[in-house]
Parts: structure tokens; sequence; C-alpha cells
């Protein structure tokens, strides 16, 4: 690491990938315009006890949409308490339900789609289709939450053992550390190959004179 | 100025080069497009602020594009560099075993010796991103050294 490289607050550093912060905000977002909308044409046009619907059904979007606008906004940036990040590197691996579930089911959802479009008989693939669709979505859902969980904690990790954290998270790991002696063997041993790595080719770490 | 860039960078360009593409040929290749890019359009790169970012950047595109244009492979190779008299062969080994991001969030961070945030922009992804690949980097390393 390059030396004298200053803190790096955790709160600046963006955990969620760019391409899935602007999937969920345009999904989240579209869902809540939508709720707004039907708030909107129910007023307009429905009449008597059909308001009613129009009304939760709109609101339930609207909330939900706004919610996960909020939530998505803020996961950008959130970060993984500190005594979770040892936890969650030391347990991490793909669920069961996940490793079981996901890949059947996909092929389940795209075979019924295939065969729903090319050869009709939507009656006779519906079940199989709602069913597979469902479980591929818990699953996949899962297995992005754990990804995108053990990709936080492993930025927490390396900024914390390459001493790029400031004082006050660094304060927060360090008393995780102290109570755990496997998590201060985990962060010397990270240390100890990342010098490893840089002795291996004789490296210089100091940038040379260019002036 | 080309001249002096050219002196003082081209070792560390060349063993980055070369460990990411596993191969000393390419590797030299790959440095010589890099200056003679950088001769080639004098006047459109600023090499008085921050030059090591600049130079990394040119010579890690030019090394994906030898990559796709010769389909190396990421994990075995047909002609290693060869590492320095001394080094920890199996570390080595190791290392190039690596996937192409993580090895080269690695390289430029713990042999090149270059911060976070100029990883980041030579890598053109997040800081978090250029952390999360160093600590995956290393995880992997460690669990291939365990005996």
């Amino acid at each position: 690491m390059k030396k004298g490289e200053a803190t790096i607050p955790l709160h600046s550093v963006i955990i969620l990938p760019r391409w899935l912060m602007l999937g969920a905000t345009i999904l989240s977002g579209s869902c809540a315009l939508a709720g707004a909308g039907l708030i909107a044409w129910g007023l307009a046009t429905a009449r008597g006890h059909q308001l009613g619907g129009w009304i939760g059904a709109g609101l339930g979007c609207l909330i939900g949409g706004a919610g996960g606008l909020f939530g998505t906004l803020r996961d950008w940036q959130r970060r993984l308490p500190a005594p979770l990040v040892f936890a969650h590197l030391q347990q991490d691996a793909p669920s069961t339900f996940y490793r079981r579930v996901f890949w059947p089911a996909l092929a389940v959802t795209i075979l019924t789609l295939i065969l729903g479009l090319t050869w009709g008989h939507w009656h006779w693939w519906r079940g199989f289709l709602q069913t597979g669709a469902m479980l591929a979505f818990v699953s996949g859902s899962m297995e992005a939450m754990r990804r995108h969980t053990t990709r936080q904690a492993r930025t927490v990790f390396a900024l914390y053992a390459d001493g790029l954290l400031d004082a006050a998270d660094t304060a927060a790991i360090d008393d995780a550390r102290r109570k755990n002696p496997t998590f201060d063997g985990e962060v010397t041993a990270f240390q100890s190959i990342a010098a490893k790595v840089a002795q291996m080719t004789g490296a210089n770490t100091e940038p040379p004179h260019t002036s | 100025m080309i001249h002096e860039t050219f002196h003082c960078w081209r070792p560390r360009l060349l063993r980055f080069c070369e460990q990411l593409l596993r191969n000393r040929h390419d590797a030299e290749e790959v440095v010589q497009d890099v200056f003679t890019k950088l001769v080639a359009q004098e006047g459109r790169y600023d090499l008085t602020k921050e030059p090591g970012v600049l130079l990394f950047r040119i010579a890690r595109n030019r090394c994906i594009d030898l990559r796709r244009k010769k389909s190396v492979p990421t994990v075995t190779t047909t002609d290693p560099a060869a590492p320095p008299s001394g080094v920890d062969q199996d570390l080595a080994e190791a290392l190039a075993t690596l996937p192409f991001a993580e090895r080269e969030a690695l390289l430029l961070t713990a042999v090149e010796g270059l911060g976070y945030r100029e990883v980041a922009a030579i890598l053109h992804c997040s800081l978090g991103s250029v952390a999360a690949m160093r600590c995956a980097a290393i995880e992997k390393l460690r669990r291939r050294l365990q005996p």
C-alpha cells in the first residue's frame, strides 16, 4: 500500500455496484410513480366502492416504491456494523436453498415460458411458470444479498487491515478484534500475505521521482 | 518529458504487465505501445500530474486488449513469467491463478504500492470495489497457500 495514504471515511465508500443501484432506483421509483398514478386515476374515474380499491392499490405501490427508493439510496453507502464484518466472512457460503433451488427453478421458468410462447395452452404451464419464477426470484435475491454483504464485509476488512479507516471506525473494529483472537489472526494473516506479495517481485513501494 | 517518464516508469510498468499477462514478451510489447501512444498523442496527456495513474491505466487497457486478442487464459499459462530468484514459488503460482480483475487490483496496491484512490482511477471502479477485490484476492491466496 502507498505509504502515508490519507484515511478513508467508511461512509464515503460506495458499496453497492452502480448497475444494481441504478436498476433498483429505476424499479422502486417507477413503482412509486405508478402508485401515484393509480391514486390519481382512481380519483378521476372510479365511482363508489371502486375508489377504495384504486386508492388502496395506489398507496401500496407508492409506499412500497418510496420505501424501496429510500432503502436503495441509503444502502448505496451504508456500512456493515463492525462486529458483524468478521462473523459474516467466517460463515460466508451460498445457502443450501439457493444451491438446490435456483437453477432448477430458473430452468423450469424458462422452459415453461418457451413452451407457452411457442405452443400456447397457457393453462397447462401457468402453475409451473409461477412457482418456478417465484422460487428463482426468492433464492436469487437471497444469493444477491449474501454477495452484497460479503462485498461490504471485504471492503471494510481490507480498509481496516491496511490501516486506512477513520479513527472512529478503527476503534469499533479494534474492540471486536480484542475480544476475538481468531479475528486478530485473520487480520495478521491478511497483512502478512499482502507484505509477501509486495516482496515477491522486489517491489519498490515508493513512487519514482518524476520531476 | 516523455523521455524522462520512460526511464522512471518503464521498469514498474513492465513488472506490472508481466505479472498481469504472465508473459515477458507481451509485457514488453504493451509497454512499448504505451510510450508509442504517448509520443503519438503528446499534447493529449498531461504527464505533470499523476503520471502513474495515466500510465498504468493505458497499460492496463492495452493488457486487456491483448488478452482479448490472444485469448490469454486467466489461470493456466504456456509461457509463465519467471519470478525473480529467491521468490516464493508457491506464492507466484497462487498469484497466477487469481481472476484477472483481482490480480490487477492486488498487483497495483501491493506490488506497485499505489493508493486505493489511484487504483480506483486506473481500474475505472469505486474505491469499495478496489478494497473488495484486494480482500478477495488475499483470501484466495491464503487458502491456496495453506498447508
